[in-house]
């Protein structure tokens, strides 16, 4: 029962709902609010959190008298993490590892995301080639500075 | 003669070989993707976006749009061939475009889907022209409450044609508002929500929340199921409609296109919901309704028409309003942003150049579009013999590469990942991420009307109510909300958002 709640959509969507809301609140508690004539910069945000709860705690009540009827789309992990993670490692390490080897990695790994299955003279050619060809259109084309190799 | 001279006007801005080379890369692009099952054109706009810093402002929203409407072009060539929407809006060109194609008329289908396109993209562009000017005229004189309200309005028609969950819907909305004012407060000085980085005093770039919300989670969601497509290869003749298909034809193709234009125009409904209202209107005409679903030619001709005509029209909130109406919208208004033009009213004035150089170069895009979608439609059906996996991690690097080039800054890029997660698990949760895309644009201003609004009235709320302009476009807000209890509307919409997914 409890188990069914956990993995229903609109239960899920709710609670999430409420807590972004109530971090609204706190992080504009800081805030003026001001008065009405004079609006200062917390009462938007406050308005807006407050009415996020309430939003949330409808899409919570609804789902409690549904009994939890649609269940949550299947996350899949695999894409889910390693496009993210190819995406984030170009990000953190593109200035230290240049744009050839940021851009084999988020290839290597945008592919191991994928379900087909794996070619590696594939994925390598592909790899090497973007690297090639990213780094002379929009390093030297574009100018825009990016390390080339790694320093 | 006002109108021609401006058209003339807007032809002299298009007729600039840098400017045509833009807009033919752009309806290019917009039928590439739109031939391409798996990539939208809003994730393909924003993906772009960066290059917007790059570029003058005129060619490079011309390009934008022209991935717009040209996707709509693209997006039949999929459905009719290999029975798969290329794009969205082309969902229920399948049903008899491909049969029509099984039934080898595939030539007939593509001729009649451009042809209508074609026609209605020039009528859409002639209902710009000339309503454009005068809402933009009689949108000069809105104060921040007549703006407050209009917004509210163009939100709330967003959520209600949104599919699934209104309540959701709107939270999508209000969530958007939040994240759009990080950063500094004009008012105030105070930089709010930033953690005490000094990279978000600025806010959130709006090309990376669109770019990751759409883009990367789009990628991602396309990653779940291994790929499976039916190739098309038989040789497709004939492209020239019939006599009798013309006959057949040319009645839907008229009502589809002022169909399109009109839904296009009202914020939220776009060109996914106009072909299928333009499907239905034609069944319910038709003296034989079996017909549908095994091949009929208003079938194809009719919603390819009116996609087209939506795509186009709804750009006259952004243009005349600076009310975007659809996500696709909302990523155009972002990118007018970044060149530097607020939209709205003024548009007109301050950017004539943009303002008609935008509107005829609809047709003339139009134009390409035929010659590229007809002469060239082997090089289209090629094309959708590329599988996915050799596209999706180009996409991905041109995408972070753009990201990069934004600010040269690699916390951008991580912070793209994070949309990109957080628009993956929020689309799972049955959670629409254009409210929240809108809510973004929306929310500095939004927040910035409703302060001015009570400063004028010295804190009373009710200035809203007895303004009369601003009073009427709550009013229609509200009436909205109570259409979605109709239950015939609120079926053409779950369907619609049925089908979509």
């Amino acid at each position: 029962m409890l188990n069914g709640f956990f993995r229903s959509q609109d239960f899920l969507a709710g609670v999430f709902f409420i807590a972004f809301g109530c971090l609204t609140l706190y992080l504009s508690a800081p805030y003026s609010t001001g008065t009405a004539a004079s609006m200062g910069p917390g009462l938007f945000p406050k308005l807006v959190g407050y009415l996020i709860i309430i939003l949330g705690a409808l899409t919570v009540g609804r789902d409690f008298i549904k009994r939890g009827q649609q269940e949550m789309a299947r996350i899949h992990l695999r894409p889910l993490f390693f496009v993210t993670l190819g995406i984030f490692i170009f990000g953190w390490q593109v200035d230290r590892l240049g744009l050839v080897v940021s851009t084999i990695i988020l290839i290597v790994l945008a592919r191991i995301g994928g379900l087909d299955s794996q070619r590696f003279v594939e994925i390598a050619v592909l790899s090497i080639l973007s690297a090639t060809v990213v780094s002379i259109v929009f390093a030297y084309g574009f100018n825009i500075p990016f390390p080339i190799f790694p320093r | 003669m006002e109108l021609l001279h401006n058209l003339f006007y807007g032809f002299g801005v298009i007729l600039d070989p840098v400017t045509l080379l833009y807009c033919l890369i752009g309806v290019t692009l917009g039928t590439l993707i739109g031939v391409l099952p798996g990539l939208g054109p809003v994730a393909t706009i924003s993906i772009l976006l960066p290059m917007t810093y790059y570029l003058p402002p005129v060619p490079a929203l011309i390009m934008l749009v022209g991935i717009y409407y040209g996707s709509q072009y693209g997006g039949s060539t999929t459905a009719i061939l290999v029975n798969i929407p290329g794009e969205s809006a082309s969902v229920i060109t399948c049903i008899d475009g491909h049969e029509m194609a099984k039934q080898g008329r595939a030539g007939a289908a593509l001729g009649i889907a451009a042809f209508g396109s074609f026609i209605a993209g020039t009528f859409a562009t002639f209902v710009i022209a000339i309503f454009a000017p005068p809402l933009g005229e009689f949108a000069l004189d809105f104060g921040s409450p007549e703006y407050f309200s209009l917004m509210l309005l163009g939100l709330v028609a967003a959520v209600v044609l949104a599919h699934g969950s209104l309540i959701k819907a709107i939270a999508m909305v209000l969530i958007g508002l939040v994240l759009g004012i990080v950063g500094t407060d004009s008012n105030s000085g105070i930089a709010r929500f930033t953690f005490g980085e000094i990279a978000l005093t600025d806010g959130v770039d709006f090309a990376v929340a669109a770019l990751g919300l759409f883009g990367f989670s789009e990628v991602m969601r396309n990653l779940e199921k291994s790929e499976k497509r039916e190739t098309y290869s038989t040789r497709i003749h004939d492209l020239l409609p019939s006599r009798d298909d013309w006959k057949r034809s040319w009645k839907p193709i008229l009502r589809g296109t002022a169909l399109g234009s009109l839904f296009g125009t009202i914020p939220g409904a776009g060109a996914t919901i106009s072909s299928f209202a333009a499907y239905t209107l034609e069944k319910k005409l038709s003296h034989e309704p079996h017909n549908f679903g095994h091949g009929a030619i208003e079938g194809v001709a009719a919603p390819e028409s009116a996609n087209n005509a939506a795509a186009q029209t709804s750009i006259i909130p952004l243009l005349t309003l600076g009310i975007p109406g659809t996500a696709t919208m909302a990523v155009m208004l972002g990118a007018m942003t970044i060149v530097g033009i607020t939209p709205g009213p003024m548009v007109m004035v301050t950017n004539p150049d943009l303002f008609w150089g935008l509107i005829v170069s609809m047709w003339v895009g139009n134009l390409f579009l035929v010659i590229l979608n007809l002469p060239l439609i082997g090089v289209w059906v090629k094309l959708l013999q590329v599988p996915y996996r050799l596209l999706y991690p180009l996409i991905l690097l041109v995408a972070v590469v753009g990201i990069y080039s934004i600010n040269n800054n690699h916390l951008d890029v991580m912070l793209a990942a994070g949309f990109g997660i957080a628009g993956y698990v929020l689309h799972k949760l049955g959670c629409e991420l254009p409210p929240l895309i809108l809510g973004f644009i929306l929310g500095p201003l939004i927040e910035e009307h409703l302060r001015r609004a009570m400063l004028i009235s010295r804190g009373d709320p009710s200035i809203f109510f007895t303004q009369p302009l601003s009073a009427a476009f709550l009013a229609v807000a509200a009436l909205l909300i109570l259409m979605i209890a109709i239950p015939n509307l609120r079926h053409i919409r779950d369907e619609a958002a049925l089908e979509e997914d």
